[in-house]
């Protein structure tokens, strides 16, 4: 495989809380190749969107990380700024969740599709609003001079999360955060945004990091999936493998926890207690408290990712688990 | 279109306001206690013919709402009736005066917004000290009185270091302009530190908007945010307050004026009152609700103006 | 900020005690005073320590007689919607096209003038910003479920009114006396000083840094200078503790 896009290595960061420094992430590592789609999953306070803002070198104010990000060889964490700016308007792009909230609602659409373009792109503004217009065009909007003269709340939720993405191409990046584009959408149009997502993916040969809690949208979405408990990845393989063969207990969890409509359990598999942020993770193993096959080890030792049949896994009884199976409950 | 309905709505508003003021100037008169000729001549005597005259000029032996229309029309054509105390025309007297009474408006508005938001920006954008000074310093600026204020600039400026005349307007512009330095700063000091306070929050909120961090990922300098989403978006609400600021200044003209001995509009409304020269005083209360009218329909424009999702409606 | 309040309040509240017998006192000219005299040799300290009790009473006046009006018609309106809120809202609208020291200032000029005037003129004017401002706020009370599901449950809309909604409107409504009331000071002593308020020889803040205005061209500024001392530090106080009952009326939100 040729070197990765993107490369994550053992990043922890901490926000100050007071007088005392509160922990995000707690060693989390991935990488992604060129052209490659990894869907991050976990449940909130897992630490995913941190971890993508982490890739774009924003971190929270005030905040102390330690560990790498490397985008195509280059450190990004101690960039200088100008190197950092013309990585963010380059290089990388970041659609959100809630486009309302985060497209400027006083400016028109065109401003803000063209904004970047003209100031750091370097683009003239002819020039930028045409592109804009061939963007809205391939994000299936049908009448993109429209569009681009109207304000943001003039436009529904599902035409603006296109225009979002419209605007995250037009810097032409080669990497794609998406936090959870379709969460705040109706099911109809989620379908919609995850079709243009992929069909744009495929024009432009775009490595993609997608966010999401929903493991099936994941699994369908990504090459590989990563699933995130507690401020650390606890597992991470090829998505189909994910699904059949599930190496973490969390995972498990969650696969079943999702009721179906082909096949009806007798009860719905839920997961005791509640997701915990990094703050919040006791000394031995984070998911231990809620693990239906913790034994006393899993208190004492904090498991690490390591590699295992053909994934990773962070479990001190995957290898055990993997050879037993891990059917609904034991 | 949304907006010519908008104006139409604020104009339609206005005229009522505008008339219900009136109104209720005109039958202060009337409801003053005692005979109407006696709080008109003020207890003075008067001689038959000068009775006759009142009587005449104000229709005071028709029906109310009689009285009410012929004054309402007369004030509408300029005609705002006999200043009993001076003996001459109330148009006349309002005339010069009204020009000073704006100057000074103007010269406060002027200053007030410009400090006002320049220590706002300052607290909102700058470090944790001078937030914190900026704070401390509005707190007192909004607690004091704008008379109070007047007292101790007089005191220090005018008596104490000289720099400053202390009473009168001045002759010509540059000399009025000179004289309504010290009284602009009074009107401005109390009212710049809740501008300062608003821009403040607004700066502050708007910084931490989603969208400003939509930019901050497509790498836009930082400067271009400022300018462009936290600036652009936090005008809103400072230039609603402005506008609404200046507008609660225009009564506070009226003491400013007196303490600073000015030939305004108030002055003349303050000495009108203790003289109970109630033509003026019915014709300068109605200058100046008509006058806060307008700024107040002025920033509910402007606000449309700026904020697009007032403009142009819901969604689709 | 609490501690400033109650740093301050103890310096007004035995003033009000003090002036009772102090009266006898304060037109006494010269000799052996704390704080000087004024141009008509009174005692200085005396009158400023008079001089609180017509400080507090009138805004407390405006304060007393427009909060509950303007709450009871905020509800009112508020309660009921439709026309009767039109008519109450489009009521507000119009008087706030008067300013409230006009008002005054206008009824100065029909009535005699006095301070009780000028507070029943202020009133007017505070009546119509309190009830916009609850009324708002309790509009968007009313539309909490909690007051659908108290309705079902058959309790009577006085019932609701007075048990539910209005101690859930009670932290703003005691921030905006608060503020109403330091603002009303502020008018208060403005009405004073341009001799449209409190009336000589009556010991009166905002008058008394009128009637020292004389005294500053002549180099004794002390008159005015401690008496508008008084009124800021008087409307300071009570705007601080305005402000902590704003933001905490906010935070419930």
């Amino acid at each position: 495989m040729s070197a990765p896009l993107l490369e994550i290595e053992d990043i922890c960061l901490a926000v100050p809380d007071g007088s005392q420094m509160r922990p995000l992430l707690r060693g989390v590592s991935l990488s992604i190749g060129v052209g490659e789609v990894l869907s991050v999953v976990g449940e909130s306070g897992s630490g995913k969107s941190v971890t993508a803002r982490a890739v774009l070198g924003m971190l929270p104010q005030g905040a102390e990380a330690t560990g790498s990000v490397r985008f195509a060889g280059s450190s990004i964490l101690d960039a200088p700024r100008d190197e950092l700016r013309s990585y963010r308007a380059h290089k990388v792009a970041m659609i959100f969740q809630d486009p309302r909230a985060y497209i400027n609602p006083v400016r028109r659409i065109g401003d803000y599709l063209t904004e970047a373009a003209t100031s750091i792109g370097g683009m003239r503004r002819g020039a930028a609003r045409s592109r804009a217009m061939e963007l809205l065009e391939a994000a299936l909007i049908d009448d993109p001079k429209w569009v681009m003269d109207r304000y943001p709340h003039e436009l529904s939720g599902g035409m603006l999360q296109r225009v979002m993405i419209a605007g995250a191409l037009m810097g032409e990046p080669e990497l794609l955060l998406a936090d959870e584009p379709t969460t705040a959408v109706d099911v109809s149009t989620q379908a919609e945004v995850m079709a243009i997502l992929g069909r744009l993916r495929e024009e432009f040969d775009l490595a993609m990091m997608f966010i999401t809690h929903d493991l099936e949208l994941a699994a369908a979405t990504g090459d590989r999936t990563a699933v995130m408990y507690a401020g650390r990845i606890v597992e991470q393989q090829p998505s189909t493998l994910l699904h059949e063969r599930p190496l973490h207990p969390y995972t498990v969890g969650l696969l079943g926890s999702r009721p179906s409509l082909e096949a009806a359990p007798d009860r719905l598999l839920t997961i005791d207690g509640r997701p915990i942020a990094a703050a919040d993770a006791p000394a031995g193993c984070a998911f231990e408290p809620r693990c239906a096959f913790a034994e006393e080890s899993c208190r004492a030792q904090d498991p690490r990712l390591h590699p295992l049949a053909g994934g990773e896994v962070a479990c001190l009884r995957a290898e055990q688990l993997l050879e037993r199976g891990m059917d609904s409950r034991v | 279109m949304k907006a010519g309905r908008l104006i139409s709505l604020q104009v339609a508003a206005f005229a009522l306001a505008l008339l219900v003021s009136s109104l209720v100037v005109h039958s202060a008169l009337y409801i003053a206690p005692g005979d109407p000729l006696k709080v008109l001549s003020a207890g003075r005597g008067l001689t038959p013919e000068a009775e006759a005259a009142l009587r005449e000029q104000y229709n005071l032996d028709d029906p109310f709402f009689s009285r009410y229309v012929s004054w309402l029309t007369d004030l509408v054509q300029g005609e705002m009736g006999t200043s009993i105390l001076q003996n001459a025309d109330v148009s006349a007297l309002i005339g010069p005066r009204l020009s000073s009474t704006l100057l000074l408006l103007a010269m406060a508005s002027v200053l007030m917004v410009v400090v006002g938001v320049g220590l706002g920006l300052a607290a909102g954008l700058g470090g944790k000290w001078l937030d914190a000074g900026v704070r401390a310093v509005s707190s007192v600026g909004i607690a004091t009185p704008s008379f109070v204020a007047a007292i101790v600039l007089i005191a220090i400026f005018s008596v104490g270091l000289g720099w400053f005349p202390v009473f009168g307007s001045g002759d010509g512009l540059p000399d009025q302009v000179y004289h309504l330095i010290l009284p602009a700063i009074a009107l401005a000091m109390v009212q710049w530190s809740s501008i300062a306070r608003v821009t403040r929050i607004a700066v502050r909120t708007e910084a931490d908007r989603e969208h400003v961090e939509t930019a901050r990922s497509r790498g836009l300098p930082e400067s271009a945010i400022i300018r462009r989403h936290v600036l652009r978006n936090a005008m809103i609400p400072i230039s609603t307050i402005a506008g609404l600021t200046i507008a609660g200044t225009i009564a506070a003209t009226i003491v400013v004026e007196t303490a600073f001995a000015l030939n305004g509009l108030g002055s003349l409304l303050v000495d009108s009152v203790t003289s109970k020269d109630f033509a003026v005083v019915q014709a300068v209360s109605m200058i100046y609700v008509a006058f806060f009218l307008i700024v107040n329909i002025l920033v509910d424009l402007s606000y449309a103006l700026l904020d697009p999702r007032i403009r142009t409606g819901g969604p689709r | 900020m609490i501690a400033l309040v109650a740093v301050f309040a103890p310096l007004v509240a035995p003033a009000d005690p003090n002036a009772v017998s102090i009266l006898e006192q304060y037109q006494s000219p010269s000799s052996a005073h704390l704080l000087g005299t004024d141009v008509s040799g009174r005692d200085l300290l005396s009158r400023l320590i008079v001089g609180s009790r017509t400080a507090l009473i009138g805004p407390l006046i405006v304060v007393l007689i427009s909060t509950p009006i303007g709450v009871g018609a905020a509800i009112l309106a508020a309660w009921r919607g439709g026309w009767l809120d039109t008519a109450i809202s489009r009521t507000i609208d119009v008087t706030f096209a008067f300013p409230g020291l006009l008002l005054a200032i206008v009824a100065a000029a029909v009535f005699t003038p006095s301070l009780l005037v000028a507070a029943l003129a202020l009133s007017i004017s505070y009546t119509a910003y309190t009830a916009r401002v609850v009324r708002s706020e309790a509009i968007r009370q009313r539309s909490q479920p909690y007051v659908e599901a108290l309705w079902v449950q058959g309790q009577s809309t006085r019932a609701i009114c007075w048990q539910h909604l209005l101690p859930n409107l009670m932290p703003l409504i005691l921030a905006q006396l608060t503020l109403s009331f330091a603002y009303a000071t502020v008018d208060i002593a403005t009405i004073s000083f341009l001799g449209l308020g409190v009336q000589p020889p009556t010991a009166d803040w905002g008058s008394m840094v009128a009637e020292g205005q004389v005294g500053i061209l002549e180099g004794y500024p002390q008159e005015s200078l401690y008496a508008g001392a008084c009124l800021v530090t008087l409307i300071l106080a009570v705007s601080v503790v305005g402000d902590y009952l704003t933001d905490r009326a906010e935070r419930r939100r």
